[in-house]
């Protein structure tokens, strides 16, 4: 059985989780790339190297995906973002500040010195029960 | 940066420090992953919808439901699709990427061979389409386990 998930629902997921999957568009080629994030009230926000993540903006259309699956009962749940991307720059020294605080702890190497936010402009999510 | 163990030897990292996987393996970990996620663009917009999925070796069958982003896709569409898995604890993981020509499968030899996959959808009933991508790049990372932290009392 599949249901929708109120926004609320949605991103109370999206604030417990810490590796989501963010598309952004090369070209006209999509490209995915598992990012570690923290939701700060609406916006999701990852740091990054310099590449394609960050110079596809700013305001760039992008989408972002979390989602969790127990594969013995079949069920699980996922959540999808639409919205725009854009660096979170040095000018913006209070937001900067915050996107600080978060605690964004990229697993993997690099210096990951640039903060990027995704600004929601669409949040679903559906949960799939077994059937 | 966290200090790391030594890698095995001939593994080659990007520049990001990450393993690159070999197509051998990237091949291995598509062949045992049932959830994935298609990335689509559409209009300038990208979309990411998790599916699930099966690979045979050399294409990965999706079954999509009318009306739904995926399905809108038309022949040819070029997608990403990805498969990962992720240890919160031990902060690491894998992930692999494939991208291709999106095409819905209509030869109904092909159907018929096809149907008895276990494909459940990830979206509400309605009519559904199998699709078949068909990578024509595939690429894998691999975070490389960082050395234990030293524990201090």
């Amino acid at each position: 059985m599949i249901e929708s998930l109120s926004r609320e629902r949605c991103l109370e997921l999206l604030a417990q989780e810490e590796v989501g999957r963010l598309a952004v568009n090369d070209w006209n080629t999509p490209v995915i790339f598992p990012v570690n994030y923290r939701l700060e009230g609406e916006l999701i926000v990852f740091r990054t190297d310099p590449g394609t993540k960050q110079t596809r903006g700013p305001w760039a259309a992008a989408s972002f995906e979390i989602d969790h699956v127990d594969p013995t009962t079949r069920s699980g749940w996922s959540v999808v973002v639409t919205g725009r991307l854009e660096e979170i720059t040095a000018l913006e020294r209070d937001a900067l500040a915050r996107a600080r605080q978060l605690g964004v702890d990229p697993w993997g190497g690099g210096a990951k010195a640039h903060w990027m936010r995704l600004t929601p402009t669409r949040i679903t999510g559906r949960v799939v029960t077994g059937d | 940066m966290r200090p790391r163990l030594d890698p095995p030897v001939g593994t080659d990292f990007d520049r990001n420090g990450l393993e690159i996987l070999d197509r051998q393996e990237c091949l291995r970990l598509l062949a045992n992953a049932t959830l994935g996620r298609v990335g689509v663009c559409r209009g300038g917009a990208p979309m990411v919808l998790p599916v699930n999925f099966h690979f045979d070796g050399e294409r990965i069958f999706v079954l999509t439901t009318e009306g739904t982003k995926l399905d809108a896709a038309t022949a040819d569409t070029v997608v990403a699709f990805e498969v990962d898995d992720f240890d919160s604890f031990a902060h690491t993981g894998w992930s692999v990427v494939a991208t291709g020509p999106m095409r819905a499968v209509t030869a109904p030899a092909e159907l018929d061979r096809l149907a008895g996959l276990p494909l459940a959808r990830w979206a509400p009933r309605g009519r559904g389409r199998l699709v078949a991508i068909s990578p024509a790049e595939i690429s894998g990372r691999r975070i490389p386990l960082a050395a234990p932290r030293e524990v201090t009392a």
